[in-house]
This record gives structure tokens, sequence and C-alpha cells, in this order.
């Protein structure tokens, strides 16, 4: 009821210290290594971020998330060592990629539902991996090594300190453009598909134009933390953008809460750093996330922020199959 | 503003859920579409919004064929619904539901809210409150930031309707919005409606099966049974004929009315 709004006002109060927070932490943390996590913290946080805006925010299920990371990853790679482009062009153009890659997956799985677009979503994930293993271009399996990293005006990012200041404000404008968009027409045009198609088409909203867009600027963002790591790993290869990477996505934002904004940044921190510290516990570590996993989607369905309510958007699906046999309600199927 | 509804028919596979039905909704009246269950109210009603095309027939609205246009145009066209099932944003805050609702209204880009422009700021703060004043006059005013769904039942009616009328949408279609409802709260609902009516000058299709309600505010009716429009006239007119009682009640009754 109130919460949702309890929560914005908490989230004001607390994004300045989350700032104040990363940008301190390098200061504090010795280790390289420690680093590196929170850099891959920072990536993975881009991607959940972006891929809520194709779940959480439009209600489109996408299990291959990965694909634009890697068409980000590619792209830019490729015209820095290929045109010898700098790193920003080469992400924006990246980016643009992934954008047009978004609406071009958007446009099928437009009028595909659930489970469906579940597995034409997956597909890409795997087409754009198999592109990568057989084209000339991207090297096959062999990857691209070599890729250079992002300079200004002669200042190198090639330090993981600042690649991690790199990696966190591109994750932190992210976040931004989920957080307003939320108040702007466009992102409660998005709401509004994702919580009810048909209410949403009564009033004005046309569906495929905001489900294409999502997709679009999910594509989009992924893209860019495709960018951001090609080039601080230096090395990239088909195998580092698995399917089971577009899981790990999908799990991050619907741990840390569907269609909130802190959400998938928390899911991130969760998934992909508690790992790396629980390392010494092997195997175990595996067992321990598979269980938090469990009991929190038992006990908060909605991700441990989330205010959405899952539970129901599973329901949903349900009742949207049933609609469309008995009332004949799909928007599209106007025949 | 005036909706025409030409020989319409919507046969679905062997069901023929509408044949023949014509009529036309004069502007500013407020206009019932009544008959028992399964008549074809609600697929009427999908049609004239849109969401399907009829098998035969056309939807005018002043002199415009509607009936190839997809739904989401039906705004542009002023014609507004509520469902038979609420169908609100249940995820949305009442105050959201309602600045949906004036979707067509905003111009602002998504690039807007990001740099905050005072174009982007003056557009919501006056879609606020535009939203905000028409949740007051409905009585939802200190409902404004609940979520959608935590509402009564009774109010996320009222919500739905606020919610198309913000689209100030000529043409209201308003399918069982009494179904559900308590004495009071129908009693507010037909208040309502006619102030909507009065002081809005919209023009309402109402479907309903609270024959209080129909018999309350509306001022012309048709009867739809087995897809097919079996009368059309006055209230008083309807209450008497022979054809709508046997329609409700059975042969036995209609006889019996008649002697
Ligand atoms: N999408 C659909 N597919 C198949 N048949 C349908 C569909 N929609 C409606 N029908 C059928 O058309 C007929 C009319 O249904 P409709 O929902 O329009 O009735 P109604 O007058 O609104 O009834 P009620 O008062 O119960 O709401 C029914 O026989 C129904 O089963
Ligand atoms: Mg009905």
């Amino acid at each position: 009821m109130t919460r949702a709004h309890g929560f914005a006002s908490a989230a004001r109060f607390r994004a300045p210290v989350f700032v104040l927070l990363l940008a301190a932490a390098p200061f504090f943390i010795g280790n390289d290594y420690m680093l590196h996590v929170l850099v891959l913290i920072a990536l993975y946080s881009i991607l959940a971020e972006s891929l809520n805006v194709i779940v959480g925010f439009t209600g489109q299920f996408s299990l291959g998330h990965a694909g634009f990371w890697a068409i980000g990853a590619y792209v830019s790679a490729l015209l820095m060592i290929r045109l010898g482009m700098s790193f920003w062009s080469a992400a924006v153009v990246s980016m643009a990629a992934g954008y047009v890659m978004g609406v071009l997956l958007g446009l099928p799985a437009m009028r595909l539902k659930g489970d469906y677009l579940c597995i034409v979503t997956l597909g890409f994930g795997e087409i754009v991996r198999i592109f990568a293993t057989n084209l000339e271009v991207t090297r096959g399996p062999m990857g691209i090594p070599g890729i250079p990293m992002p300079e200004i005006g002669g200042f190198s990012f090639d330090s993981e300190r600042s690649m991690y200041y790199l990696c966190w404000a591109s994750a932190l404008a992210t976040m931004y453009v989920a957080a307003k968009m939320r108040h702007s027409r466009f992102g409660r045009a998005l709401m509004s598909v994702r919580d009810d198609e048909l209410a949403a088409a009564s009033l004005g909203v046309n569906m495929t134009y905001y489900k294409v867009h999502a997709f679009g600027l999910g594509g989009m963002f992924a893209a860019l933390a495709g960018a951001l790591y090609a080039s601080w790993t230096t090395f990239i290869s088909p195998d580092v953008f698995q399917f089971s990477d577009s899981a790990n996505i999908f799990c991050m934002m619907i741990l840390g809460g569907l269609g909130t904004i802190a959400g998938p940044v928390l899911g991130a921190f969760l998934l992909a750093g508690l790992p790396e510290v629980l390392r010494q516990f092997a195997e175990f570590r595996l067992i321990a996330l598979g269980l938090l996993m469990i009991i929190l989607m038992i006990y908060r369905p909605g991700g441990i922020l989330g205010s959405y309510d899952t539970v129901g958007a599973v329901k949903k699906v349900r009742r949207r199959k049933i609609d469309r046999e008995v009332q004949g309600t799909n928007v599209t199927q106007n025949k | 503003m005036s909706l025409k509804i030409n020989d319409v028919s919507k046969v679905f596979g062997g069901v023929v859920a509408l044949s023949d039905v014509s009529f036309s909704v004069e502007p500013r009246s407020i206009f019932g579409l009544i008959g028992p269950n399964g008549a074809g109210k609600t697929t009427l009603f999908n049609i004239i919004a849109g969401v399907f095309k009829p098998t035969r027939g056309s939807i005018m609205m002043d002199g415009r064929h509607l009936e190839n246009e997809p739904n989401y145009l039906r705004i542009d066209r002023s014609i507004a619904r509520t469902f038979q099932n609420i169908r609100l944003f249940p995820n949305l805050t009442v105050l959201q539901n309602i600045v949906v609702g004036m979707h067509n209204k905003l111009r602002c880009a998504m690039i807007e809210s990001l740099f905050r422009t005072s174009r982007w700021r003056a557009e919501e703060a006056s879609a606020r409150e535009r939203a905000s004043e028409l949740l007051d006059t409905f009585g939802l005013g200190d409902r404004k930031d609940d979520i959608a769904r935590s509402l009564p039942y009774g109010e996320q009616r009222i919500l739905e309707i606020t919610r198309a009328l913000v689209t100030d949408s000529n043409v209201l279609l308003l399918d069982e919005p009494a179904a559900g409802l308590n004495n009071v709260e129908s009693a507010r609902l037909v208040d309502f409606i006619r102030m909507i009516r009065n002081k809005m000058g919209r023009t309402i299709l109402l479907v309903e099966h609270d024959m209080n309600v129909v018999m309350k505010v509306c001022e012309h009716l048709v009867v739809l049974d087995h897809g097919v429009k079996i009368a059309e006239g006055e209230p008083c007119e309807i209450q008497k004929n022979k054809q709508v009682i046997e329609a409700y009640l059975g042969r036995k009754f209609a006889d019996e009315a008649g002697s």
C-alpha cells in the first residue's frame, strides 16, 4: 500500500550514501582482486538493470540477455581493432547496435507470451553465440585478444581502479535512467503494458511500440556493459557469453526485486559478489546460494526489495492464456 | 460525437454472438444496453472498442468508419471504456493509473525526464494536479498514493471509470459498473454517472444487469437476446415489453404479465 511510497523516499535518501560509498571504496580496498570483483558487480548491475526494463517494467520474459552483452562487446572490440575507433565512439555505436538488435528481437517477440517468449529469447542468445563462434570477423572460438582500453586526453583507463570508476559511473547512469524513466510518459506506458495490455490499449497506449522499444533500451544498456567488459578484460570469446549468464542475470533481477531500481544491483552484489567472497567454501557456496534463492522466493516472492507482485505476474501469464482462449482478448489479434 | 452501430454481426467459430444489431447513440445521452447473460453485450462493447472486428457491419463515429482501426486508436476517436472484470494497472498507484489515462495528452519525450527539463516538470505537475482533482471529485482523493490492487472492490470500479474519464473521450462505455457493489455504492455510482453526463457533457453507453440502476439512469435502452436486438425504447416502454420479459423470465411470466 503505502510501502511503495516508503521505498521511494528511502531510496532518495540512500542514493547519495550509496554513491559516496562506491566512490570511497577503492581507497579502503587494498587488493586488486576485490576491486576486480566490484567491477564485475558493476557490469552485472548494468545487465540486470537493463534486463529489468524488459522484464520488470514491461513484463516480457527474456532469457537471452547475454546475447546483447555479446553484441556490445564484439561490436565495440571490432570497431576499435579494425577501424581504430576510440573506446567512446565504439561504445556509442555498440549501444546503437544493441538498440537495433533489441528492436529486431522485440518485433517477433511481441506476439509471444510466457513460455514461448522464453524460448525465442533463449534462442536469440544462443544464435548470437553461434554467430560469434562461426564468423570470420569474430575469429570464431579463438576470440579477440588485445582489445584497447578507454583513453581520454592521454589518460588511459588501464588500472583496475580507473576501470572501477568508469564501470560504476556507467552502472549509476543506467540506474538513473531506469529511475527517471518510471516518472515519464514512456515509463508509465511500459508499466501499464506490463500490468494490463488490454487496459493500456483502451487508453491509447500502442503496445507494439512500447514492447519493442523496451527491448531496444534493454539491449542498448546491455551492449554498454559489453563494450566496457571487452575493454576491461581486453579479451573476449564466444564462451564468455553463455546461456548460464543470461539465467544468472535473470536471477539477479528476480532476487533483488523485479521492477525496482535498487533490486537488480542488490541482486548483482549477491549473485556475482557472494560466490567470489565465499570462494574458500568451494562447492558449498553454490548450494548455499541455491538455498538462499529458494528461501527468498518462498518468503519474498517479489524479491528482496520488491513490491511488484511476482506471483501475480506468474498467475497473469496463466490468466492471459485463458483470456485468449475464452475471451479472445489478444489485442494484436484484431482479425 | 454520434455513435452508430450498423448491422453488426459477430461469429465466433460456430457461435453467433451478434446478428445484425443496429442502433445509434445520441450525443449526451445515457444509453443502456441490456440483456440476459450471453446476449452479446460485452462482445458488442469489444467491437465498439476495437478489440474485435465485426464479422459484418460497421461502427461509425461522426461519419467515420472505425471497424478497421486498431483498439489503441479509439481514444483518438473519443471512445473510452471500462471492463466487465475490472482491469486496472494493479502494481501502479491510484494516481499513476489516472496519469496513464492521460497518455495521449502528454507530450514530453523520455529524454526530457532524464534532464528534468522545465517543460517536463510543468507537464508532470499539471498532470498530477488534474488527476488529483478528478480523484477528489470521485472520492478517491486520499487514496492517491495507494497501490491500485490494495483498493476495495467498489473503489476499484470507481477508479476504472475515473481513468476512462480523464482521457476526455466523449463516449464512455461502461460494462457492468454496478456489478459487485452494495446498495450504498451503487447509489453513489448512479450519482456519478449522472454527474458525468450533466456536468461533464459526456455520452454514456451502459451495460448493466442491475435493473435498479438501469431504470434510474438510462434514458434510452436497447435489449439484446442471443445476439439479436429484440427491443429499443424508453425504460418505461421496455419494462412492459412482452418480448423482453420473456427473454429475462421465460414465456410463462411473459404470458402472465401480458394477460
Ligand atoms: N472470444 C470469444 N470466443 C468465443 N466465444 C465468445 C467470445 N466472446 C464471447 N463469446 C460468446 O459470445 C456470446 C456472447 O458473450 P458476451 O460476453 O458478449 O455476453 P454478455 O451479454 O456480455 O453476457 P454477460 O451478461 O454474462 O456478461 C456468448 O455465447 C459467449 O460465449
Ligand atoms: Mg458481459
